[in-house]
């Protein structure tokens, strides 16, 4: 091997050593080139890292107290006591007198050696082997000061309790005894391992695996607890890690054997001032001398995750008076704050704030759930912290399987990324547009978190969505993609042996499921699961219920788009059930103005400005004036009575729609530019031509500057600009603007799209209003204005409105053609229709009526003229 | 049972001051109290690596844990050292420790040789997650080899193996990136592996 060769391989090994094995071939191909020797040692390096990949990485030893001081405590028996007479005395370190000479045995235990020293007294390692037993055990020789009767009388009887307590994660208690010269030892079980932070450091194990530790020590302290015995010193040096990665607690109970007799119940053990306690690992209510419970564990236990995952202590460093005073009144930094915020190096980095040999997590992957949970657990009032380990290691649990964890609020977003994290349907975006477009898993979250924080139902409905959800496989060897519809048909068929006893869970999902066909315009399969789920859900849901107008008006829109007799019984039907109230829900505001738009396109003025109105309020009530939603409400009401004519108050709600969204989005948002065009064509549809005129250029002005000269955006108001021309007598300039916008609109969206349609008339109507139309124009004018009906006819059906005002302008081009009869009668049935659809106050239905009137009277001219 | 070795006196340990003063020297750059800090530290080592490994002999294992930070503990004043001198103690002692153990394994496998050859055995007491036998005379022949392309490699395994440097205190006391030392590390011991299987298998009948 050369240094040259070697910087090659780890060069080519920095690139492929973390890639999945599969991709590696192909990547050592790219790195390799060709070079077969290059590619033989990386090959070799690769499979031997793989065959051992833990060789040499342990060290031989770790230096347990010089690299890592947790100054100024010993190496690992580091509990800090004090004699409950010196309360008053800031708490300290205690020198331990090093000249005391250790015995050789204690009992039937022969030391070996010393292992540790700290302030309770020295540890030592002991063998027992009397052809009986054969143990290696842990000896703790107590301080001779500590050696008073009376804690030989409490620790005896404590030992009873101490004893029961086996737990595999727990170092097992032996037994004690008294030396010859009185002082008091406790016999434990010997762990071999080392300190969790440690252990941490220098096998810098992943968040994951950390968290799973974690998740086997709130194990252990949970069963201490069924027992009745409280640690209340829980610390890093007091839990080992061993061989085998497991974790394995020290000295539980031992701070409460040394407490004070009178102080031995269980719930309320009152403290009396500072008396057992390593500052650093103290809680608020052992710093204020308070009620020493099982949630004074559960803060150590935050403490501790704290450090596992920032590799930094929340209250740092310091003077014990300190140390304790933050402990007591200042709140830690969020653990993902703490690893963003890189440390200056200097003085005040201690060994501690620099995390050791750990891989710091990056601040992204502690954001949120793991942040909540450490700092709830970090509660300076106990009742605010998790109620037990129990719940501790359940809610870390729940984050490491993607489960929303109740230490956040349940908010959508987050029980939608949750979700999303669950179920990886098919990789990165591509998963998130799916879930996204389908609907239906937002619904089912809402579905999910109404069971788990409402109703207590998790298991049935987290069970039910986990049977929807079998892990697709997106790589299937097909070659294809999980689709949202073979998704759905899976949700579909497992609901019926689903949820059998939890009818109303199940009548949700009934009604999800259906909605999510209609999103997928399966209508047929929607309207049957939506015909279910409103029966089942009106049968076992009493009250007013948004989920059930929500599926009222999905059956309704279901059963229009089928052409079904019933849809405008079903349509009265959710109105009803609506207007009865009690359902305010942003998604029911949310479908309820699709649901609008939707009637509008379709000619229904009057159903969707009623409905509009409905979500105006429902929004106001829902989120206050200040609200997007709201603005987008005052914009789509404002246009619905403008297409009635209604000019005054659509200008009052428009405007106000402005003036929200310049606020709330900005003046250059796409929304804030169609509310001002929207504006402007009430402007113009009054007769204040200038106004309309000079609004409309700076909105074309900023959609170009903005879009770019080819945006469809911009035929809108191209199209709208060209009518205002045209209203002010400037054909001309009308019909270079349509024909820009006939450009746009037939490239992006084709020749058969309403909006070329919306063209196609406009150019047909400004051939017509021509001072001298000559007969070529008015053959063109016949033809767009064919083309445009056909068009409309085509997308809305012949009763649709824009279907009428083609009519009534092709009927002007006949008359002019000189089929004064059928140019009549087109002109009067349009102006008919237009009146039953949008009312006498419509700018169409005034233009018709005008077109009428003027074309009727050249008919008659002709006719005159001709007799 | 004779007391532990550290309860013996030392004439090092009458002057930790020295000790703490040479170190804090050396860390604020001052190389020439290193080499005053070497015999004294050494010597202290050495004096405390026989006792323990005079009682190895007995149980077949080798508890090296308490050379180093006792030597640590004896000879320097913590309260005055700052996290990279502390550090720089330890890499040095590193390459003590290497050279006592290495010696000691080279002496043990001389004398058995004849019958078995019996590896020297670690007992990994550590935080290891098996127990492993790693034949330590031949692990200083591999990172000798390693030494001679990749020197900075073969010195993160010692500080990192022999010395308990986690991955932090390597990089600073190398002056290097943490994430360039994790992967020369990973590299390293990957390709001491393959030397000491491929060794391994060749010295077999």
């Amino acid at each position: 091997m050369t240094p040259e060769l070697w910087s090659r391989v780890e060069e080519v090994l920095a690139r492929v050593q973390d890639l999945p094995a599969d991709d590696r071939p192909s990547a050592l191909d790219d790195s390799c080139g060709g070079d077969p020797e290059l590619r033989r040692e990386v090959e070799a390096m690769l499979e031997a890292d793989e065959r051992d990949p833990g060789f040499l990485r342990v060290p031989l030893w770790s230096p347990r107290e010089g690299l890592h001081p947790k100054a100024p405590a010993g190496p690992r028996d580091t509990t800090l006591f004090q004699p409950a007479s010196q309360a008053g005395t800031p708490l300290g370190w205690r020198p331990m007198r090093p000249d005391l000479p250790p015995p050789e045995t204690f009992g039937p235990y022969r030391v070996e050696r010393r292992i540790g020293q700290g302030g309770m007294g020295e540890v030592y390692l002991a063998h027992r082997d009397d052809g009986e037993f054969d143990q290696t055990v842990a000896i703790k020789l107590l301080h001779p000061e500590l050696a008073s009767s009376d804690l030989v009388r409490r620790f005896r009887r404590e030992r009873q309790i101490l004893a029961r307590l086996e737990h595999p994660n727990i170092a097992r208690f032996i037994g004690g005894g008294t030396t010859d010269d009185g002082r008091p030892y406790l016999v434990m079980q010997h762990v071999d391992g080392v300190p969790v932070d440690q252990w941490c450091a220098e096998n810098a194990p992943g968040v994951d695996a950390r968290l799973r530790l974690f998740c086997r020590v709130c194990a252990a302290v949970q069963a201490a607890h069924q027992n009745l015995v409280v640690h209340r010193d829980l610390k890093p040096s007091n839990i080992l890690v061993d061989a085998k990665g497991e974790p394995k607690l020290l000295d539980f109970g031992i701070a409460k054997a040394l407490t004070p007799e009178h102080e031995d119940r269980f719930r309320d053990i009152p403290t009396a001032g500072p008396l057992l306690m390593t500052p650093r690992y103290a809680s608020p209510e052992q710093v204020r001398g308070h009620t020493v419970t099982t949630a004074t564990d559960v803060h150590a236990l935050g403490l501790l995750l704290y450090e596992l995952l920032t590799g930094s202590h929340p209250f740092g460093s310091g003077r014990s008076s300190e140390i304790l005073n933050r402990i007591e009144s200042s709140q830690p930094e969020p653990p993902s704050r703490r690893v963003q915020r890189d440390l200056p190096r200097g003085e005040d980095r201690s060994p501690e704030d620099s995390g050791g040999g750990m891989k710091r997590p990056s601040p992204r992957r502690l954001a949120g759930d793991l942040d909540a949970i450490v700092l709830r657990a970090l509660a300076k009032d106990p009742e605010a912290r998790y109620a037990s380990a129990a719940e501790l290691e359940q809610d870390v649990r729940r984050h490491l399987e993607h489960w929303p964890v109740q230490a956040r609020r349940p908010t959508p977003s987050y029980l939608a990324s949750r979700f999303i994290r669950r179920h990886r349907l098919a990789t990165g975006a591509a998963a998130l547009v799916l879930v996204l477009i389908l609907g239906f898993s937002i619904t089912a979250l809402k579905l999910w978190k109404q069971a788990v924080y409402e109703k207590h139902r998790a298991q049935e409905v987290a069970t039910f969505l986990e049977d929807i959800y079998p892990m697709p496989d997106p790589r299937r060897d097909d070659g294809s993609t999980v689709t949202a519809l073979e998704l759905l048909e899976r949700s579909a068929s497992s609901l019926d042996e689903s949820l059998e006893d939890q009818p109303a869970d199940r009548s949700v999902l009934l009604l999800a499921v259906g909605s999510a066909y209609h999103g997928l315009a399966h209508n047929e399969q929607a309207e049957r699961f939506l015909i279910r789920g409103v029966e089942l859900h009106r049968a076992t849901v009493p009250g007013p219920s948004h989920r059930l107008v929500q599926g009222l008006f999905d059956l309704a829109s279901v059963s229009r788009a089928l052409g079904r007799p019933e849809a405008p019984t079903r349509l009265e039907r959710a109105l009803d059930e609506l207007r009865a109230g009690g359902v305010d829900h942003p998604r029911l505001a949310t479908l309820l103005n699709n649901h609008a738009t939707l009637l509008r396109y379709g000619g229904d003025f009057a159903t969707a400005e009623a409905l509009q109105r409905d979500v105006l309020a429902m929004r106001i009530r829902l989120y206050g004036t200040g609200h997007e939603n709201v603005a987008t409400a005052w914009n789509n009401l404002g246009n619905t009575l403008r297409q009635r004519g209604r000019l005054d108050e659509a200008e009052a709600y428009l405007r106000r729609a402005l003036a929200a969204r310049i606020e709330l989005l900005g003046k250059d948002s796409p929304r804030t530019l169609n509310t001002d065009n929207s504006l402007a064509l009430v402007l113009r549809d009054r007769g204040e031509l200038a106004a309309a005129e000079s609004r409309l250029r700076a909105n074309l002005a900023s959609r170009r500057r903005l879009l770019g000269p080819d945006h469809p955006a911009l035929g809108n108001v191209l199209s709208n600009l060209a009518g205002t021309r045209l209203m002010s007598g400037d054909p001309d300039e009308a019909e270079v603007l349509l024909e820009e916008a006939y450009r746009l609109f037939s490239a992006a969206y084709g020749a058969g799209h309403v909006n070329t349609g919306v063209v196609l008339r406009n150019q047909a109507a400004v051939r017509l209003a021509r001072e001298e139309p000559t007969p070529e124009s008015v053959a063109e004018a016949t033809d767009l204005a064919g083309a445009a009906k056909d068009i409309f006819a085509g997308q809305f059906g012949d009763d649709h409105w824009r279907v009428a005002d083609a009519e009534s302008v092709l009927g002007a081009a006949r008359v002019l053609a000189g089929d004064r009869e059928d140019g009549s009668r087109l002109l009067r049935r349009g102006l008919d229709r237009l009146m039953s659809s949008k009312g006498a106050e419509a700018r169409e239905t005034r233009e018709a009526r005008t077109r009428l009137d003027r074309f009727a009277e050249i008919a008659a001219k002709t006719a005159s003229d001709g007799s | 049972m004779s007391p532990v070795p550290s309860d013996t006196p030392s004439p090092a340990a009458r002057k930790p001051s020295e000790v703490t003063r040479l170190l804090v020297d050396w860390s604020e750059g001052d190389d020439t109290a290193r080499d005053r800090l070497i015999p004294i530290v050494a010597d202290e080592l050495q004096r405390m690596a026989r006792g323990h490994l005079a009682r190895e002999r007995r149980d077949h294992t080798l508890q090296p844990t308490v050379l180093v930070s006792e030597v640590y503990l004896r000879l320097v004043d913590r309260r005055r050292v700052n996290w990279s001198a502390r550090a720089q103690f330890f890499a040095f002692a590193a390459e003590l420790m290497r050279r006592i153990l290495v010696d000691h394994a080279r002496h043990r496998n001389a004398r058995k040789r004849g019958g078995d050859l019996v590896k020297t055995t670690l007992t990994a007491a550590f935080g290891l997650s098996t127990e492993r036998e790693v034949d330590l005379a031949a692990l200083d022949d591999a990172l000798f080899d390693l030494a001679r392309f990749d020197p900075v490699g073969s010195r993160i395994v010692e500080l990192r193996y022999f010395g308990g440097l986690t991955i932090d205190e390597v990089a600073e006391v190398m002056g290097l990136g943490a994430t360039k030392v994790k992967r020369k590390w990973r590299n390293a011991t990957t390709w001491l592996y393959r030397q000491l299987m491929q060794s391994e298998g060749e010295s077999e009948p």
